[in-house]
């Protein structure tokens, strides 16, 4: 298993063979949903459904599990048999104040508790979707240590905000930053959007492309194809990777000459540009990339 | 097998799923099982099944499943859903 979250693959929590084969598509990491892709009447089969698998069979990347909202009479029972199977984290829609954040955190610690599971152990993913989540972004990034990512719920932000879908997302683009910015600003990981448009794999990557220059390192996934479009684009190429070797080699060697002013090809290397080629490095050592 | 209008469900017919029926009552577990690959896995079904009626104590039940491929996690779910809607139902709590 690699310690990166560069995807979080949704899948149905009703849907027992989409369940069983989820691990096969190679995702950094899968959630369980027992939100919106499930009905209001099968709420209790799905939790039962990935309570069975998570207890039988254990996929090796990170698990999390998308819980349903606080203003459903569901939410207290999801928390209560999903927190036993340890899960990585939950995720928790419609975050849109650090109370949300806090309440859950309290509800987690009440059953780790109850179930002998080191207090802490199970993390927090928050989806803000709507104006004040999005306006709120940064305290509910603070809320509780358990919260390690925050993301932006598009659709529902959308309908929120009364706005229209447009083909490049144009729309949310403010929402993306304040969400990337408040993420960095706490130390969690930005998450980027659901973008549902499968069928267009060039739509897609230049999405994600766009999604990773505005600082998200993760990116929620609805389909199998988008998986290894998402990594493609997030894991360093050769030429990135040789790049960052050749920066922090030439930083090391003005170090130890005790040199004043580094440079690369003719351009001046700052401190900055050490730091990024080092995530470069270490986000391709993370995604198994020969260094 | 017969059911009364009691009977509760759970599952679906999609691919590697099941549908489970079942009604609580009697002093016996009558098990039915439908499925293609009965002759290999009916037991390991069969088997599946018991272990959910005796995590809940129950002895007198009428399952029927109709089996579409399930792994037995989700057998085991779906038994493990309509006996907890059984016993809500017969606690006179919404399912």
């Amino acid at each position: 298993m690699n310690s990166l979250y560069r995807t979080m693959f949704f899948v149905p929590g009703n849907a027992s063979g989409k369940i069983a084969k989820a691990e096969i598509y190679g995702a950094d990491c899968l959630i369980y949903d027992l939100e919106d892709a499930v009905s209001v009447n099968e709420k209790d089969a799905a939790r039962d459904l990935v309570s069975s698998f998570l207890s039988t069979y254990r996929p090796d990347c990170r698990i999390g599990i998308r819980i349903n909202g606080q203003d459903t009479p569901y939410y207290e029972d999801d928390v209560r048999a999903m927190v036993p199977l340890k899960p990585d984290f939950l995720r928790l829609p419609k975050s849109e104040t650090a109370e949300n954040v806090q309440a859950l955190d309290a509800l987690i610690t009440e059953v780790e508790q109850a179930n002998k599971i080191s207090v802490g152990t199970i993390k927090i993913a928050c989806s803000i979707e709507t104006a004040l989540g999005v306006y709120n972004a940064y305290q509910i990034a603070k809320a509780s240590p358990r919260v390690f990512a925050i993301g932006l719920g598009a659709e529902d932000f959308r309908t929120d905000m009364r706005m229209a879908r447009s083909e490049d997302a144009e729309e949310i683009l403010f929402a993306r930053n304040q969400i990337s910015l408040c993420a960095h600003a706490a130390k969690v990981i930005p998450m980027d959007y659901v973008n549902s448009n499968f069928k267009d794999p060039e739509g897609f990557k230049k999405d994600v492309a766009f999604g990773k220059m505005l600082g998200f390192t993760c990116k929620s996934v609805i389909h199998p194809t988008q998986i290894g479009l998402v990594h493609e684009v997030y894991t360093p190429t050769d030429k990135e990777i040789e790049h960052a070797k050749k920066v922090v080699a030439v930083y090391e060697e003005a170090m130890a000459n005790a040199s004043g002013v580094i440079a690369l090809d003719g351009k001046m290397i700052d401190m900055p540009i050490v730091t990024r080629a080092k995530d470069v490095l270490a986000y391709a050592k993370a995604a198994g990339k020969e260094i | 097998m017969e059911f009364s209008t009691n009977a509760v469900r759970a599952g679906s017919d999609a691919k590697h799923d099941l549908m489970v029926q079942l009604e609580l009552g009697g002093d016996a577990r009558e098990v039915e099982i439908h499925s293609k690959v009965e002759k290999k896995f009916g037991e390991a079904i069969q088997e599946d099944v018991e272990q959910v009626l005796d995590e809940f104590g129950i002895r007198g039940v009428k399952i029927q499943i109709d089996d579409l491929g399930a792994w037995d996690f989700a057998i085991k779910a779906r038994v493990r859903t309509a006996v907890k809607r059984a016993l809500a139902q017969k606690g006179g709590e919404p399912a």
